[in-house]
């Protein structure tokens, strides 16, 4: 090497000194360091490097360090799990209260986003723990949000019956207030079976509707497409966040 | 001049760069992939319900059978019918229940084979990066082992669900917790196989996008 040559730091090859860019690979000529940011990302990408582990991270357990395919197994075990517990809660006799396969896949589905949500979370880097607690949020704030719509509705409905059980001492105060708690018990029975009968039927026959063609056993076309479609969104999501747009002009 | 003027134009397309490969799609490409998937996936399905496609369900339950015998020893049948809008029929003897079970359209997994099949013939070829040849390749290549992958997964998904609906788990109740799992492998198995294969699927879907969002921002 002599003085007027200096090391490229991309390609490790000699190039003159002169020249503002290498001859060989075309990258900007500095400084030649021993740890140059190329080397230090690949030790840093090595898993069984442990030097280059920060030291307050040693002995740390961290999901994300784990290789795809613990990460795959991990996935299929609790796949498996959720399967089994459902199989068995069935095996015992508890039975969904529904009769069409609807609400079912809605349910499979809804669970189903939750552990490739927390799965997702794992394999994009992000803290685990954080993820959980944020996806567990979530899930209890749903269930708030169920209870505070269904608990005033079911007191509301309940309500002329519970007004009803009160004994009164007299037979004609007794007669009206069962006549008043009859009224109203019908009035919201009427209004709210009214509404949900609607809203029933509209979304039973739009779907039978929509999918009059298909019967429903079978490989179960909706929920391997939902699940594809999800998997697809997550996947160009991660290519939004590292793909380079550039527009070439000659 | 006219020839010169379209190079042009396709030079100043909109370029994505993703690990080191340069992808830049056509914009009929885009179209085939948006309108002519789904047009074949639907001619794909309602072409495997005609009765000349009826050897497909013969062969599909003959071989649910092999494997239920080679296996679990049931001594099942098939039973194929010469009229051919009936479905062919696996009859299970000494059953706790019926014990015999038609394998229709659905049973054969046909919504995932078209879907499949048209997704995978209309994803766009870049033009930068890979030769038209190896794109070919890996486009056979991925149609073969998906197709291939979810007809062995699906005739598992059956000959299990025949051996525990005799065993006495009611067929419903199995029925949906094997489908669940079929479903799950399935959707992943394929979305892996293009991810690692023929990510110009995704990579397209998203320059549709870019596009839109670039003349939305133009506008």
């Amino acid at each position: 090497m002599s003085e007027d040559e200096v090391i490229c730091n991309n390609c490790r090859k000699l190039t003159k000194k002169s020249h503002k860019y290498c001859m060989h690979c075309g990258s900007l000529l500095t400084p030649y360091s021993p740890f140059s940011s190329r080397e230090t990302q690949e030790n840093l990408s090595d898993p069984f490097d442990t030097q280059s582990i920060p030291s307050d991270k040693i002995g740390k357990f961290r999901l994300r360090d784990l290789s795809p395919a613990y990460k795959v197994l991990a996935f299929f075990i609790i796949v498996a799990l959720v399967d089994f517990v459902a199989s068995f809660i069935f095996m015992f006799g508890y039975h969904l209260p529904l009769n069409t396969y609807f609400m079912l896949f809605v349910g499979f589905y809804i669970l189903f986003m939750i552990i490739v949500g927390l799965i997702w979370a794992v394999a994009a880097g992000s803290d685990f723990t954080h993820a959980a607690l944020k996806g567990c949020a979530a899930l209890f704030g749903i269930i708030l949000l169920l209870a505070i719509i269904i608990i005033p509705i079911y007191v509301i409905y309940a309500l002329p019956g519970i007004v009803g059980s009160f004994s009164f001492s007299s037979p004609a105060l007794e007669e009206l207030g069962q006549k008043i708690t009859d009224a109203i018990s019908n009035a919201l029975n009427n209004f709210i079976e009214s509404i949900f009968r609607e809203i029933g039927n509209n979304i039973k026959t739009s779907w039978e509707n929509a999918f009059a063609d298909v019967e429903v056993p079978g490989f179960e076309p909706f929920l391997f497409l939902g699940l594809f479609i999800s998997l697809s969104i997550f996947i160009i999501y991660k290519y939004h966040l590292t793909i380079k747009k550039n527009r070439i002009n000659n | 001049m006219k020839k010169n003027q379209n190079k042009q134009l396709y030079d100043s397309r909109l370029t994505l760069q993703l690990n080191e490969n340069t992808y830049k799609f056509s914009n009929l490409q885009l179209i085939y992939l948006i309108i002519g998937s789904p047009l074949l996936s639907i001619f794909i399905y309602y072409f495997l319900r005609l009765s000349l496609n009826y050897w497909i369900y013969e062969l599909t339950s003959i071989q649910i059978s092999f494997f239920l015998n080679l296996f679990f020893n049931l001594n099942s049948e098939v039973i194929i019918y010469a009229d051919h809008n009936i479905f062919p029929i696996i009859y299970i003897p000494n059953h706790p229940f019926e014990g015999s079970y038609a394998i229709t359209i659905n049973c054969i997994a046909a919504h995932i084979f078209s879907f499949m099949i048209g997704i995978i013939l209309f994803i766009p070829s870049s033009k930068e990066s890979y030769s038209k040849k190896s794109f070919m390749w890996r486009k056979i290549k991925t149609l073969t082992v998906s197709v291939v992958g979810i007809y062995l997964l699906n005739i598992f998904r059956i000959v299990f669900l025949l051996f525990f609906n005799f065993k006495g788990i009611p067929f419903e109740f199995i029925h949906e917790s094997l489908f669940f799992l079929s479903a799950v492998i399935g959707a992943l198995f394929v979305v892996i196989i293009l991810k690692n294969w023929l990510p110009e699927l995704f990579i397209s879907i998203y320059y549709i996008f870019c596009l839109i969002s670039q003349k939305r921002t133009n506008e």
